[in-house]
């Protein structure tokens, strides 16, 4: 089933990857039973991947995300919202990113 | 820049080669969640405690202090790179540490720059530690059982 991602939420990284933005490349690995495993996959981000982690970790929802970066990028706000939740939903299929707790 | 510039993407590496100081950082990150690290060890130097291609795990340091006789990951001081070694001896906060193959040993370490204790997790398969001249008989008489089939 499709991990979907809301707009209006947040989403911060998940408890089960380490994330760590060395030499200007974020590098996730995912822990499983509490082991991160360099010959299981490791993930890498593209610049605007790395732009939308980095958000990500600001605790913005992500239509908050998507029009900071559609002013950074100077892109429609429309399509940068669909690439923003096309990317999340990516992450929450991978159990990347948690949405926040409610308050 | 227009919309469609924008892409947002990540990319899977399967068995990934990091540089030293990256792998260090995410042994670190690893630890510092509780988590044990796991990789292929690579060389000849703790042979046969640890052999080449070994899959190792590097837990973190617990409360106690490493012991003469453990085997740790750490940075090695001539290179800054990633090395597992054997403690040998100790001197205050240093440990010094050596190969049980290396003729001589690392220097002290300070504790500081041990990463963790390594264990063996996972054998290499005895099949893949052939010498190259036997894989490479072991190849052809496989390429020529499969054009005879």
């Amino acid at each position: 089933m499709k991990a979907k991602a809301n707009l209006n939420a947040c989403y911060i990284p998940s408890e089960n990857i380490v994330a760590r933005e060395i030499e200007g490349e974020v590098i996730i690995v995912p822990l499983v039973s509490g082991i991160g495993d360099m010959d299981d996959e490791l993930y890498t981000l593209n610049e605007h991947g790395r732009a939308i982690w980095r958000l990500l970790n600001n605790k913005k929802t992500l239509k908050t995300i998507a029009a900071d970066l559609s002013r950074e990028y100077t892109a429609s706000p429309g399509e940068v919202e669909r690439d923003v939740i096309g990317f999340v939903e990516e992450l929450l299929k991978r159990k990347m990113v948690v949405e926040c707790p409610r308050l | 820049m227009n919309a469609r510039d924008f892409r947002p993407f990540f990319s899977r590496s399967k068995g990934i080669t990091l540089s030293g100081p990256v792998l260090i950082e995410l042994i670190r990150a690893v630890h510092e969640k509780g988590g044990a690290f796991k990789f292929r060890a690579t060389g000849f130097s703790m042979h046969p405690a640890i052999a080449d291609g070994d899959r190792v795990l590097i837990d973190p340091l617990g409360r106690s202090a490493p012991a003469i006789g453990d085997i740790a990951a750490f940075i090695q001081p001539e290179t800054g790179g990633l090395a597992i070694h054997r403690i040998i001896g100790k001197n205050g906060d240093a440990y010094l540490l050596k190969g049980d193959n290396a003729l001589e040993a690392d220097g002290y370490v300070p504790q500081t720059d041990i990463l963790g204790l390594v264990r063996v997790a996972e054998r290499r398969r005895w099949l893949n530690r052939f010498p190259v001249f036997l894989r490479k008989i072991r190849d052809r008489l496989n390429r020529i059982r499969r054009r005879g089939s």
